[in-house]
């Protein structure tokens, strides 16, 4: 028994599967894309019992049918790559909807077990669970488990591995009553006697087929012998189902489905009906009440900026004490010199700036989880969805609007859970305007530079607002010219309220923050290097350089090389926002990613300074002649709103298949950038701002 | 199997689009209208016909509608709601 097992981890979204996946594997796991599509593939592996597994995470699907390429992937996966044990992760607290799934899988006749996870949550709503009596009723072994707490994970997997070992099939034959069955018998004689070759058992393809299933019978049509005469066959079946029936076979078959899942239940559990949770109907009236629920929803957003920058604040100022007293080290003991410089100035000056704010990300993460794992993410999607439906945007967008504000790679990505791919797009190019994570190092940095300490909170605030109205007013725009026509019908779970754990908040905020610190480790490493690069070579012949202090010095050199000739050339577009070319130069670093602008705002300025002095960049910042309150302000709009970072870019190109949305996402981005800064600062200007 | 179809709904008369059913009324769903895919979504999730369903909020205005179903809760838009035909329990 050397070869690891293989094990397909299916499931309702929103049942725990990841949960489970990373509590059997760990930080085991490697992400993939399946060929072909750009569905995620999840897979890792453990050891349990002295055996190897190997876990493959298949996509959240509600069901097995073919009309979403989650569920094609799911069910190509269990079909034709046989794993040796499927474990279905099933929500406990949503017992009959999670079950139509675990029906399906029963259909397939393949070895099961079910994973009857968050029993904690059901057994608070006083649901009695019978779990052996479920398993003597569907045929399959079910082992209760509380995921998020680590609970049940070893039995889980005894289970598995034995039923993986005796190829233990469903111990039930699905039947669908009478009339259904006759015919399923009927297309499933006519299929073995075409002797089709087949990873599915015939009678699954004759389920299928009855169900209409596209790709089934386009397999039938190319490969059986006699096609015309099954599909004949299938397609009178149909009607005569529907006659009897008076309904589609699918809705037929789904209601039997769903008669065996609710029959179960009805059986195996008890449901203490004074302990029911009314008061969950009553919190969820008030969460989303004409009147109210918009205050409220208000209300936890500020609360969660608040949080996020008051608590950030000590944090922050350890590691900016941290990096200081490092570049300080590293400048009294190195020799000077090109390589002091780099470390003091490019590595240790511009990682460390970003750094700085891995306390912050980490507790707006922190905030966005409580507020998912609670479960009051889904009302808010309710609230939000009556304003974002009169621009043109799907109350589902919301939850990609707010992991924006943490990071936009992300968002992007969350745009998923639209079905309409319109209304995915019009997300994905308005979502970079929800202020991420990465640019919130450039509105502290110059906030507290050029405003009081009581007015630069605010000042921040007003940027992440323009991020948001320019948001909606974008998506308006986009949903009345390029991107018309109907929104997406709005379905979406309202999951049971739930109590945050340390452990469930804990996994989500670490991969996210790791996520941040290893871009830091590396893209913005990388960049910082090699605007490093840019900023000091060429260097300038000496006598550019005769006669003049250590401050010109540097400015001079600066102007001399690479990238400050590149700042240089784009000055002329940028004075008209009160820009000069050293900030074109910070600009331009940001391209590749925002937090970059910060480092090469440091490495720029720190130069410019010379003498190796680490001192406190916003002081150095506010002595600039060329910087104040007004071209501050000017500059946080420009960088609220200009070119996504590269990573964004890239995955918008992944996940639309094509050029033309990214493209268009970083040109018009910066045009718009360019017109609100031009504003701000001509408008300032004129009012009397300095 | 339900016992009302969609070619009772024309004579029942009692039948509403669920948008109209009003905050605590338990329905019952008679049919559901729109393309294959929105109707297999639904039914993925569990909403049938024959399927009893309770309304928690929301219900005869406009906006969202959340209700309960197969003791879970589903949040559907107005769309949605509008296409689910529903009578009393």
């Amino acid at each position: 028994m050397s070869r690891p097992i293989v094990i397909g981890l299916a499931g309702n979204p929103n049942a725990g599967k990841t949960t489970v996946f990373n509590a059997l594997t760990g930080a085991h796991q490697h992400v993939g894309n399946y060929p072909g599509v750009t569905v995620e593939k999840k897979e890792g592996i453990a050891t349990h019992a002295g055996r190897e597994l190997r876990i493959i995470d298949l996509p959240g699907t509600y069901s097995l049918t073919a009309y979403s390429m989650e569920e094609i992937v799911a069910r190509d996966f269990v079909v034709h790559e046989k794993p040796d044990v499927i474990i279905d992760v099933v929500d406990a607290s949503n017992l009959e909807r999670n079950l139509y799934l675990t029906t399906q899988f029963i259909e397939l006749q393949q070895p099961t077990v079910v994973a009857l996870n968050m029993i904690d949550v059901a057994e608070m709503s006083g649901k009695r669970i019978d779990h052996e009596l479920l398993g003597e009723l569907l045929g399959v072994p079910f082992v209760p488990c509380v995921a998020a707490r680590g609970q049940g994970m070893r039995e889980l997997l005894d289970a598995a591995i034995r039923v993986a070992d005796e190829n233990r099939k469903p111990a039930l034959h699905m039947r669908f009553g009478s009339e259904l069955d006759c015919h399923v018998d009927q297309i499933e004689a006519m299929l073995v006697a075409s002797e089709l070759q087949s990873d599915a058992a015939p009678r699954w393809l004759a389920i299928k087929l009855l169900e209409n299933d596209a790709r089934v019978r386009e397999m039938v049509e190319k490969q059986a012998a006699g096609a015309d005469e099954i599909l004949a066959a299938v397609d009178s079946a149909r009607s005569h189902i529907e006659r009897i029936v008076g309904d589609d076979a699918e809705v037929a078959i789904a209601d039997q489905r769903y008669g065996l899942a609710s029959g179960a239940v009805r059986q195996a559990m008890q449901h203490d009906q004074t302990r029911r949770i009314d008061w969950s109907d009553a919190v969820d009236r008030v969460l989303v009440d004409r009147v109210l629920g918009l205050p409220i929803f208000v209300l936890f957003m500020w609360l969660m900026f608040e949080m996020v920058f008051r608590l950030g604040g000590p944090p922050m100022e350890w590691v900016e004490a941290f990096f200081g007293a490092l570049a300080g080290y590293a400048s009294s003991v190195l020799p000077d010199g090109d390589l002091k410089s780099l470390i003091v100035d490019g590595i240790i000056g511009g990682v460390g700036g970003v750094l700085v704010f891995v306390p912050n990300i980490a507790l707006l993460f922190i905030a966005i989880s409580l507020l998912e794992d609670s479960g009051y993410m889904a009302r808010a999607a309710f609230v939000v969805d009556k304003v974002m439906h009169h621009v043109g945007l799907h109350g589902k967008s919301f939850i990609p609007m707010l992991i924006g504000f943490g990071c936009t790679v992300p968002a992007v990505l969350a745009t998923r859970t639209l079905d309409r791919e319109r209304d995915r797009i019009v997300t994905m190019m308005i979502v970079s305007f929800m202020s991420c994570g990465a640019r919130l190092p450039v509105y502290i940095l110059l906030a507290g530079a050029f405003f009081a300490p009581h007015v630069a909170g605010k000042v921040i605030f007003s940027v992440y607002a323009l991020g948001v109205a320019v948001a909606m007013f974008m998506a308006l725009v986009f949903r009345s010219t390029l991107l018309k026509g109907p929104t997406t019908p709005f379905v979406m779970e309202l999951p049971p309220y739930r109590m945050p754990t340390l452990r469930g908040v804990a996994i989500h905020v670490w991969e996210r923050a790791w996520h941040y610190i290893k871009k830091a480790g590396t893209v913005i490493l990388g960049f910082a290097i090699a605007m490093w690069v840019l900023m000091s070579y060429p260097k300038p012949p000496a006598d550019m350089l005769e006669g003049l202090d250590a401050a010109h010095q540097a400015t001079v050199a600066l102007e001399y090389s690479a990238a400050g000739r590149m700042g240089k050339a784009i000055e002329p577009a940028l004075r008209p926002l009160g820009f000069d070319w050293r900030i074109g130069v910070a600009l331009i670093a940001g391209f590749g990613a925002k937090e970059v602008v910060i480092s090469t705002l440091a490495t720029a300025y720190s130069m410019a300074e010379a003498g190796g002095e680490t001192e406190n960049l916003q002081a150095v910042l506010r002595r600039q002649p060329g910087l104040s309150p007004l071209v501050a302000y000017a500059l946080m709009v420009f960088v609220l709103m200009y070119v996504p970072c590269l990573g964004t870019i890239a995955v918008i190109y992944r996940e639309t298949g094509s050029w033309r949305w990214p493209a268009f996402a970083a040109t018009y981005t910066t045009v718009l950038a360019w017109i609100a800064a031009f504003i701000v600062y001509n408008v300032g200007s004129l009012l009397g701002y300095q | 199997m339900s016992s009302s179809t969609r070619t009772d709904c024309v004579r029942c008369g009692a039948c509403m689009p669920l948008s109209l059913a009003r905050s605590g009324d338990q329905v019952v769903c008679v049919s559901v209208e729109g393309s294959v895919g929105s109707r297999r979504h639904l039914s993925d999730l569990g909403i049938l016909p024959g399927t009893r369903m309770q309304v928690v909020s929301g219900g005869g205005q406009p906006g969202p509608v959340i209700i309960n179903v197969r003791g879970a809760k589903l949040m559907l838009g107005r769309g949605m709601a509008h296409r689910i035909m529903v009578r009393p329990d």
